[in-house]
């Protein structure tokens, strides 16, 4: 029997608050460049929609399981553990952006820079060991859909910091 | 203070609106709209809208627009990881492992 099941995402209400993402940002203050402003407009913006990634990510891993598509096993505890360490670069990663409004100095830049790096291989560890333990193909396909284009959200924050 | 517009610098923006363009353009994240179990997500609307709104540049906002509203945006990011090892840790509680450790603060104005 085709397993179907549903999971309700608040991905709806976190996508109508998203930041404006701006060409001009108006009224600088002195000694604040547009470029600069702009670069870190875009990393909140890029890492909002990493959180909403992440959001359903796990929500459609712990929604496998309930299905018993992706049943209790190290792989599924893996999982888990690695998009929680994905949730808590993220807020690390917002309290560096929170701490220095506008600010995309090159401090700042390598401090998010290396916050990604970690996601990234977060990711490629759970693609590799994590979801494997997914039973159904496709449903695994889909999955591993959601953690690429994941990852490819990191890789446009990493972008601003070249 | 100034209120003049400025036009952006071609560099580090200007390279950030062509990735920007070429991803909407191919429709890497359109498929973030999910389909599993039959059942597809619509995740993708506001994603790409706001994608091509960035790499065609249509926004003009003040400074303090701006950081009001990704203010708030950061908020909302603290608060749904905080939901997501919530839920994460329930899951793992209920397997009998250690949960994840939930950071004790919320990001604070």
């Amino acid at each position: 029997m085709k397993t179907r099941f549903i999971f309700i995402l608040p991905i709806l209400l976190l996508l109508s608050g998203c930041a404006a993402r701006v060409k001009t940002v108006t009224a600088l203050p002195a000694g604040v460049s547009q470029t600069e402003v702009q670069n870190w407009d875009s990393a909140v913006a890029a890492l909002q929609k990493i959180a909403v990634s992440t959001s359903t990510l796990r929500q459609a891993v712990i929604s496998l399981n309930k299905s018993g598509i992706f049943p209790d096993s190290s792989a599924y505890v893996g999982t888990l553990m690695g998009i929680g360490r994905v949730d808590e670069l993220q807020i690390e990663t917002a309290k560096i952006l929170q701490s220095v409004p506008s600010d995309w100095s090159l401090s700042t830049q390598n401090k998010v820079l290396s916050e990604m790096q970690q996601i990234q291989a977060i990711l490629t560890n759970l693609t590799n060991t994590g979801i494997v333990g997914i039973k159904d193909s496709a449903s695994q396909s889909q999955v591993t859909t959601l953690i690429n284009n994941l990852a490819a959200t990191v890789s446009l924050v990493i972008s601003l910091t070249t | 203070m100034s209120t003049k517009s400025v036009t952006p610098a071609a560099s580090a923006g200007g390279a950030l609106a062509t990735i920007l363009g070429g991803l909407a353009q191919t429709n890497m994240v359109v498929s973030l709209g999910l389909q599993i179990g039959g059942i597809v997500i619509p995740l993708v609307k506001g994603l790409v809208s706001e994608i091509k709104q960035i790499s065609t540049g249509q926004k003009s906002v003040t400074y303090q627009v701006l950081i009001i509203t990704d203010e708030a945006n950061l908020q909302q990011i603290d608060a749904s990881s905080i939901a997501d090892l919530v839920a994460e840790n329930a899951e793992l509680t209920r397997m009998g492992k250690t949960p994840l450790p939930v950071p004790a603060t919320v990001l604070q104005k």
